[in-house]
């Protein structure tokens, strides 16, 4: 049900008013007119209150005398340097501030602290994303600097790699699990040994991963060579040369890899003509030209650029008209919110907007609650029970304002005046599904009853003109209410029952209706025009506004039947259940694991010898470095050993089993290493050794 | 007799490079450029992007549009030379990849350029309008535009040999221009996007029963009306532009979801959609994405119209031709 906003409101109003122990800022003192004036007029002459309407003061300018563009050019010139010598003095001070109150929090450390539940959800969520970027900014600083120290070495240490040889006589092997001159090594090799087949693939892997390596392709393993083919002249449509070594490379390898075809030395030869081809025509020189400078200056700009935009739309927002007419949101004429920063700057007035469910609020003090444009001609239907909570509810010192939108001014067309164009809607009750009608019929309790009805008041429109105001009942008591306001509407109230007292009228029907209901009241107003913006700014009325909050001093504004409801995410939901710790352990991880894809830990050697443009083993994880570095590291006689003794290490403190264990594997290691080297069968012992070391 | 003539003299015309072709050329050159060279054109377009939303913001609403509109043009007038002046060199970078050599910057060339590109650039901004207007001229007018870009990079000619050379490659192989436009201006993507905001208001003020719209309807049909008046007008752009705005749409509710981060995209749900900000925003980035494309088309497009000339691409090949036997033999020797 799109109404049920009066049982929301009267569920607020009521529990508020149940409390026993008042709310010191609910005093029943109503706040004063002048008060409530001197603050609007604060409020209005903020500048995102200044809308189009200040146009009038600078034609009166220009009037006056102040035309001309250089001088206009050159007074705005003047102002602009005027405030951004205001703009930066009052970041000086701020900053004064800001380290101030550092030193009194520093101060206060002493003082017993509050305990983690009194900080909101808000405070810990900004404090992990501080945390994150502090994190973030710590890590990028660490990478940049390891990475600038370790560019003059780069090449040197890419050296200590040594790829593990992939079996060429697999059809499935990648030509990126080795750089191009590991592949012309291998090609060498066999070719020494006279087997031209495999040296002849592996000189067309090297072609592969040499163009891999020049982005002219992308290996995969799915690709044939004539897919390679295709996308070379895709993406190397300017290179014909390129291009015909290839193809040339390509029938070269299916004539002798697919084929019957023996290879022969000539046939290497010829591929290696093309081989040569391809490298000339495409030099890795030429990808590999990214500066570090320039990949920061891009990732400087491109946060700049985010942060710009982001920046773009608060400020575009703040004007609030993405949010609903006559929400307190909203600071253009259409909404409400000089009225709310204006109650927030007068003395004692607790005012807040209400974006979450009310049932939660049960015994907060009696509050005055605000529902500013209401669809307009809506009888505010709720359920039975609602409606009888509701009227109990009320009696029990609640104060309930409903204004209602503007309808047009002419009744029946679509043309409205001032604001009243906005937010027309339909009667609830008409837009129900029938499904809900006949689900509610069924049960009885759960019938909607129009609170307007009940309490007997209706609407109709009479038309009316713009300029047509609506007048002070005459003998209503409140002294100082304005004798008329601008109605701005064509909805009035009727059929009255004779406990409401009319407060304006306008043709003698009424339009701003206020009923008693035990210690509380409800208002209804047919407008709304007179709470907006933009007549704080055309047409105030201080008292009217007064009297229409009544006696309490705390103040709620209604947003959540508006469709302006904060909606709990999952970080709202791991907070309740304490996983924050856990969310930002699994973050500490992820940066643990590209800190790891980002570091060589193995220290390059002393002397960076030999050839300068080896290059990392591309298609190679830490894993099969570490088996390299074993083969490399320990010599074969030793490995048993190392074995054992690492195995010892891993257990701590000895068993007398485990100890009988390991000294029959030292003995079973000695024994092998003792051996000559062609005689030692090092995975037989191995595995001998494993089955005692699981042995129970 | 006629059709004998006119299939001698399509025989007699050289034959036109393909758009896609050129634009996949494109593509690869951006791809092996190197990023300095994509950071000189962001350090140009993207202060100018970031500074043109600001200034559309503040003057469609703020009410003090009158009092700063003149300070707030000179700026947007300096920003626009900034970017064009670094577009130039971003294309300057771009044709020393083609031509296989690069050319020395100095303070000389650098006030060559700036000189070209005030003087040339700014009348773009009124006569591209008006000739999208128009329709009929408009590929010439924007390739002209384009080509001062890739030409006017201070490196030889003044304003006047400049302008010669860029009018006479913008009328080049026009069924070329008018695809690359069609898949890659963000002028038309600009156009198309205006044209179905601008159908949507028309829409919903003339039929009042659109008001009742629950809000994810309204971007159903919002969605619809836009692909339906800006696909067929650009239709890469309007890919780009829909990632665009979803990133800009999904980003806010991801930190909402995953952090608990409340912005005003979450809380005011779909009204922060239909906003011009938001539709110049999405326009502004996806201009940014589209835009070095472009140019770097028009860069192989004045490439390949002057070497018809010049023959600058044989001088090219045969300068590679020429490194790769000293190479090669001074290898050997």
């Amino acid at each position: 049900m799109k109404i049920a906003v009066l049982f929301v409101l009267l569920m607020l109003a009521a529990p508020l008013a149940r409390c026993a122990t008042p709310h010191p800022s609910a005093a029943a003192a109503p706040v004063p007119a002048g008060e409530l004036d001197s603050a609007i007029e604060t409020v209005v002459a903020r500048p995102e209150f200044a809308w189009r309407l200040p146009r009038e003061r600078l034609a009166a300018e220009e009037a006056a005398g102040e035309t001309g563009i250089f001088t206009a050019f050159w007074r705005n010139a003047g102002d602009m340097l005027r405030k951004a010598a205001g703009r930066v003095w009052r970041v000086i001070r701020r900053w004064g501030q800001w380290i101030d109150d550092l030193l009194e929090k520093w101060d206060r450390r002493r003082a017993p602290r509050p305990s983690a539940r009194d900080l909101d959800w808000q405070t810990s969520v900004r404090l992990l994303m501080f945390a994150l970027l502090a994190a973030s900014a710590s890590v990028l600083a660490i990478l940049l600097l390891r990475l600038w120290k370790r560019r003059a070495r780069a090449r040197a240490a890419a050296a200590v790699a040594v790829p593990a040889t992939p079996d060429i006589r697999d059809d499935g092997v990648k030509a990126d699990a080795l750089p191009s001159d590991e592949w012309l090594r291998l090609a060498g090799d066999y070719a020494g040994r006279g087997d031209y087949r495999l040296a002849m693939r592996a000189v067309f892997l090297a072609c592969l991963s040499h163009l891999a390596r020049c982005e002219r392709l992308t290996v995969a393993a799915f690709k044939s060579n004539r897919e390679y083919m295709r996308e070379l002249e895709r993406r190397a449509r300017g290179r014909p040369a390129l291009r015909a070594a290839f193809a040339g490379g390509v029938s070269a390898i299916e004539h002798v890899w697919y084929g019957t075809r023996a290879a022969t030395a000539d046939d290497l030869a010829r591929l290696e003509a093309n081989r040569r081809a391809i490298f000339e025509d495409a030099p890795p020189e030429r990808a590999a030209g990214a500066g570090t400078v320039a990949a920061l200056l891009m990732v400087v700009l491109l946060g700049l650029f985010a942060f710009g935009v982001a920046r773009l739309f608060t400020m575009r927002f703040r004007a609030g008209d993405v949010y609903p007419a006559y929400s307190s949101l909203r600071s253009d004429p259409l909404g409400t919110r000089i009225l709310y920063e204006a109650l927030s700057l007068c003395e004692g007035v607790a005012v807040e907007r209400l974006h979450e469910s009310l049932a939660a609020r049960a015994g907060e003090p009696a509050a005055t609650v605000l529902f500013l444009g209401a669809p307009s001609g809506n009888p505010l239907y709720v359920d039975r029970h609602a409606a009888a909570f509701a009227g109990g509810m009320i009696r029990d010192g609640g104060r309930l304002v409903v204004t209602f939108m503007p309808r047009n001014w002419k009744s029946g067309d679509g043309d409205g005046g001032g604001n009243a164009d906005k937010g027309e809607e339909e009667d609830e009750a008409d837009a129900k599904e029938p499904k809900e009608r006949k689900r509610d019929e069924d049960r009885p309790e759960a019938q909607p009853v129009s609170l307007m009805a009940l309490w007997g008041v209706g609407f109709e429109d009479l038309p009316a003109d713009q300029a047509e105001l609506a007048f002070l009942a005459p003998g209503f008591e409140p002294a100082g209410l304005p004798p008329a306001v601008s109605c701005h509407t064509s909805l009035v109230f009727t059929n009255g029952a004779p406990e409401w007292r009319t407060v304006y009228a306008r043709r003698n029907r009424p339009v701003i209706i206020a009923r008693d209901f035990g210690r509380g009241s409800v208002v209804l107003s047919a407008m709304s025009y007179f709470v907006s913006n933009e007549a704080m700014r055309r047409e105030r009325h201080p008292a009217l506004l007064a009297w229409l909050l009544g006696p309490h001093r705390r103040v709620v504004f209604d947003e959540y039947e508006r469709g302006l409801a904060r909606q709990r995410g999952v970080a709202t939901l791991a907070r309740q259940y304490g996983l924050q710790w856990f969310a930002a352990g699994l973050l500490l991880l992820a940066l643990l694991f590209v800190w790891r894809g980002a570091t060589v830990f193995v220290p390059p050697p002393a002397a960076a010898g030999g050839d300068a443009r080896a290059v990392v083993a591309a298609g190679k994880d830490s894993k099969a470095g570490l088996t390299n570095l074993l083969r490399r590291s320990i010599p074969p006689g030793a490995v048993l050993a190392t074995c054992v003794a690492e195995w010892r290490r891993s257990l701590g403190s000895l068993s007398r089993k485990q100890a009988g264990r390991c000294a029959e594997l030292e003995q079973l290691a000695r024994e092998a290493a003792r051996r000559p080297p062609g005689k030692r069968n090092l995975a037989a012992t191995y595995s001998r050794m494993c089955e005692i070391a699981k042995r129970r | 007799m006629s059709g004998a003539a006119s299939s001698a003299r399509a025989r007699r015309r050289p034959a036109e490079p393909g758009a896609l072709d050129v634009i996949t050329d494109a593509f690869h050159l951006l791809r092996s450029a190197p990023l300095a060279v994509l950071a000189a054109y962001y350090a140009g377009a993207a202060p100018f992007v970031l500074a043109f939303l600001f200034f559309w913001s503040d003057m469609s609403r703020s009410a003090f549009a009158a009092r700063r509109s003149l300070a707030a043009a000179l700026g947007m007038a300096l920003m626009f030379l900034w970017m064009k002046i670094w577009q130039a060199v971003f294309a300057a970078g771009l044709r020393d990849l083609v031509a296989g050599a690069r050319a020395a910057w100095g303070w000389r060339r650098v006030a060559r350029l700036a000189a070209v590109q005030t003087a040339l650039q700014p009348p773009g901004m009124l006569v591209i309008p008006l000739a999208l207007f128009l329709m009929a001229p408009f590929y010439a007018a924007h390739a002209f535009y384009q080509n001062v870009t890739a030409l006017g990079d201070g490196s030889g000619g003044d304003v006047r040999e400049v302008a010669r050379r860029a009018l006479r490659l913008a009328t080049l192989w026009p069924r070329q221009n008018h695809v690359v436009i069609w898949l890659l201006s963000p002028w038309l993507l600009c156009a198309g996007m205006l044209a179905a905001f601008g159908a949507a208001r028309l829409v919903v003020s003339l039929t009042p029963e659109l008001h009742h719209m629950q809000g994810l309807l309204w971007f159903a049909a919002a969605l619809m009306l836009i692909f339906l008046a800006v696909l067929p007008l650009a239709p890469f752009g309007c890919a780009v532009a829909a990632n665009v705005a979803a990133l800009l749409i999904v980003a806010p509710r991801m930190l909402h979801a995953l952090l608990g981060m409340q912005t005003v995209f979450t809380l005011s749900g779909w009204h922060a959609v239909f906003n011009t900000t938001f539709l110049m925003s999405v326009f502004g980035i996806s201009y940014l994405c589209l835009d070095p494309v472009m140019k770097a088309v028009h860069v192989l497009r004045c490439f390949a119209g002057e070497a018809r000339r010049t023959g600058e691409d044989l001088l090219v090949e045969l300068k590679r031709a020429r490194r790769e036997t000293e190479r090669k033999y001074g290898a050997e020797a």
